[in-house]
């Protein structure tokens, strides 16, 4: 048996780091023991009773970090000599690198994150079923930011994770907030009582934004991605998150968001609702849900939750939004001066699918004339070409005709600027109306990317936005708010107030 | 560029240089000083200046007044920028105090980090470590533990003391939990516990300057925000409240927050069991 040892000094690691570098060290063949500590007299104690304490080691301070390591092989000393010298410069790059060291595999990100009960995937579609069924044998839950999964994958995936107790969210899930962390596209909001589970992630970010605005917070907030809820995978997910929040002592209150399910997932769904103890807000855009409180916008149905997780009147709720209805008329009233000659259609350009839906859906009973969309919703006919606009167009800028080698809009602004310059060039433009989603994974800089382009669109075109997100997030919600302002833009606090008042302005105008 | 979005109110003027870097934290000394400039996800403290984003040269701090250089550019601070970190004051209601701490304890045992000394509420967890050096780790500091808790305060603190892994031992940690329990009732109980504090303090100092600086901050009753977040929840009528406080505090460094929240924990608890002079014999559980 013999004990050897390394002194390094001006470095420092986190306790965790430490444990685990010891933990591999100790696993290591021929180790008995090791472990990694700071100098102090009190240490080198516990290392004299451990049998790691060597000479070496009399003359170090407390800022001096200490490696010893038992062997059982004497002849192993300059081979594990070697690998302590290797493992400590590998850390260190780890510790002062720029934040990116990346995990060439599962099994390499574990070995960072032992104790990690969750796997985000986002890797190629074709590779990520694979990795998934590795993280659910290992029994961790999944997030899976990939798309191009197969269904059948999909499907297989979510059996198993059903059978083992475990999520599987996604694929092609953009968002979720899971005890408190915000992953993929997802804003910085409270914890709170509020629990989640939204086939659709802008949907996600609209309604947990809102709340956070509205003072409440969010226990958990789980994302399935919007095939779960279509008829072939049948709403695996979606039911599961429900029961999971229903079971969690942290929920009190539960928000369900979809674009519209599959007839029998909707009815499964509802009938868990139907029994529930605690109350469920269900908005599932372009059809009902059980319950009463039905919920006409993402933007009621957050306001909803939170009013009952605060055991307040839905009443109170609706006449809110009664009250906010009429200053947005008169709001109209004053914008639609701006609109002269043939300026009379909204053009909507949306970095989320689920806004785009929504105004599709508030805006279809609103206005005049014909309505077209590249991903139609209700009666909103099929645009046939989504470079062009006709009418009033709602453009989806995340369908894969923009975003095929090119990141998602909201990322790249690019293609979306040139688009409102474009728009507010066109004679017949009244209106464009814009979400502006911030958060992580979100473009960082827009508002020096979009200052520009709104102030030059809202000298031609009333330009009216949303913004979803928190003072929190790495963008800070006020600051974009002032910037668009401060560049002639109309801005409200949701996608249903946006599109209210787009709808207000040019249901007015007599062209 | 550079904001600097909120500055701790226990930040001692002078130039300060770069100690140690992490992701989310750069700590600075100045002597004896610290101050550590960190992203709002770390949060508010009373040596914390909270940036956005975090400076990633590395240049110096330099704190005169109400200017403050980082990385060589100027910040001017206001007055709303400044937080504030001595606790309120606070009501004793020995039921609910009770009532919160069960609920805390309960989280911790299910959330705190495997490396941290949550073995010291839940034993099972002693398992978690391996036999040898580590284990003969936490086998020493249950003793300063129990030794602290028994009225032992002299051998129980220098047990403890620069005991265990990381930038600042968990032992140091704990102790720091300790002083800040001990400021928590002072004010709850309208009690003097400063000379038990002073003694504590004396005797953990040791050659760590980080620790020392946080062992200081807590001597004197400044809090980090988390700390106090726990402190007022453990205190008021929420259990839901302390069950987030909890989850925040566990979250502080890597173990950090949890070897804290320990030595607070065991001193309120103390506190409670053992008519409000936590450090005698019976008062540990």
């Amino acid at each position: 048996m013999s004990v050897i040892g390394r002194i390094r000094q001006g470095i420092y690691f986190d306790s965790v780091t430490l444990m685990n570098m010891g933990r591999e060290l100790s696993g290591m063949e021929g180790v008995v023991d090791a472990a990694i500590v700071m100098g102090t007299h009190e240490n080198k104690a516990i290392l004299q009773a451990a049998g790691l304490l060597i000479d070496l080691f009399a003359d170090t301070s407390d800022s001096d970090l200490l490696i010893g390591v038992k062997l059982d092989d004497p002849s192993k000393e300059e081979q594990i000599l070697e690998a302590v010298d290797v493992l400590l410069s590998k850390r260190k790059e780890v510790s002062e690198g720029d934040n990116t060291f990346l995990p060439q595999s599962l099994d390499g990100a574990l070995t960072v994150l032992p104790d990690a009960n969750l796997v985000l995937i986002s890797i190629a579609g074709r590779y990520a079923a694979f990795e998934a069924q590795k993280a659910l044998d290992q029994g961790r839950h999944v997030m899976m930011f990939s798309d191009n999964v197969s269904i059948e994958d999909e499907v297989a995936l979510k059996i198993v994770a059903r059978e083992k107790g475990l999520l599987v969210m996604g694929p092609d899930c953009g968002t979720a907030i899971i005890n408190g962390v915000p992953l993929a596209f997802a804003n910085v909001v409270r914890r709170g009582k509020i629990g989640i589970v939204a086939a659709s992630g802008t949907g996600l970010q609209e309604v947990s934004c809102l709340i956070h605005n509205a003072g409440a917070g969010i226990s958990q907030a789980i994302g399935t991605g919007g095939r779960d809820v279509k008829k072939q995978v049948g709403g695996i997910m979606f039911i599961e998150g429900l029961k999971a929040l229903l079971d969690d002592a942290e929920t009190e209150t539960v928000l369900l968001v979809s674009k519209p399910p599959d007839a029998d997932v909707l009815a499964a769904v509802n009938a868990i609702v139907a029994s529930s103890s605690k109350p469920v807000v269900s908005m599932f855009l372009g059809a009902s849900g059980a319950g009463d409180n039905n919920p006409q916008s993402l933007e009621e149905a957050a306001l909803m939750s939170v009013a009952l997780a605060q055991k307040k009147s839905l009443d109170d709720v609706r006449s809110e939004l009664k009250q906010r209805d009429e200053v947005l008329l008169a709001q109209a009233e004053e914008l639609r001066n701006k609109c002269t000659g043939k300026q009379q259609y909204i053009r909507g350009l949306f970095s989320g699918g689920t806004f785009c839906t929504e105004a599709q859906l508030i805006l279809e009973d609103m206005v005049k004339g014909d309505m077209y969309a590249n991903a139609p919703a209700g009666r909103v006919q099929s645009l046939e070409d989504a470079m062009h606009s006709v009418a009033h167009t709602f453009v989806d800028l995340g369908e894969d005709e923009f975003t095929v080698g090119r990141p998602h809009p909201m990322i790249d602004y690019t293609l979306r600027n040139k688009r409102i310059a474009d728009e507010a060039d066109d004679a017949e433009t009244a209106v464009i109306l814009l979400d502006i989603v911030l958060g992580y994974g979100s473009n960082m800089n827009l508002v020096e990317e979009l200052k520009d382009v709104i102030t030059d669109a809202a000298r031609k075109v009333v330009v009216v936005c949303s913004v979803t997100g928190t003072d929190m997030d790495p963008q800070n919600r006020g600051a974009v708010i002032s910037m668009l302002r401060k560049s002639g833009a109309v801005v409200l606090p949701s996608n249903a107030a946006a599109c209210l008042l787009a709808g207000y302005v040019v249901s007015g105008l007599s062209v | 560029m550079m904001e600097l979005l909120t500055i701790g109110d226990s930040i001692v003027d002078g130039a300060y240089e770069e100690h140690s870097r992490f992701e989310q934290v750069i700590n600075y000394v100045n002597r004896d000083h610290l101050l550590s400039v960190v992203t709002a996800s770390v949060g508010d403290g009373p040596v914390n200046i909270v940036v956005r984003p975090l400076p990633a040269g590395a240049g110096g701090v330099v704190v005169a007044g109400e200017r403050v250089t980082v990385d060589g550019q100027v910040c001017e601070v206001t007055h709303e920028q400044v937080y504030r970190s001595l606790l309120d004051d606070t009501d004793w209601h020995t039921d609910i105090l009770q009532k919160n701490l069960s609920r805390f304890c309960q989280v911790f045992k299910e959330e705190a980090h495997p490396a941290s000394l949550a073995f010291l509420l839940d034993p099972k967890r002693i398992s978690a470590f391996k036999p040898g050096f580590q284990q003969k780790l936490c086998e020493q500091i249950s003793a300063g533990v129990t030794e602290l808790f028994a009225g032992q305060v002299r051998p129980g603190v220098q047990k403890l003391k620069g005991c265990g892994l990381g930038l600042t031992p968990s032992g140091d940690d704990f102790i720091i939990g300790v002083l800040l329990g001990l400021n928590a009732l002072e004010l709850g109980l309208n009690e003097d516990y400063g000379a038990v504090m002073e003694t504590i303090y004396c005797l953990a100092r040791g050659g760590n300057l980080l620790s020392n600086a946080l062992l200081t901050l807590a001597r004197n009753g400044r809090f980090y925000h988390d700390q106090k977040q726990l402190v007022e929840a453990l205190f008021g009528q929420s259990e839901a409240r302390v069950a987030h406080a909890a989850q925040a505090i566990l979250g502080h460094g890597e173990t950090s927050g949890a070897d804290t929240a320990s030595g607070l924990y065991l001193t309120l608890h103390s506190a409670i069991f053992s008519r409000h002079r936590p450090f005698c014999a019976g008062g540990h559980l």
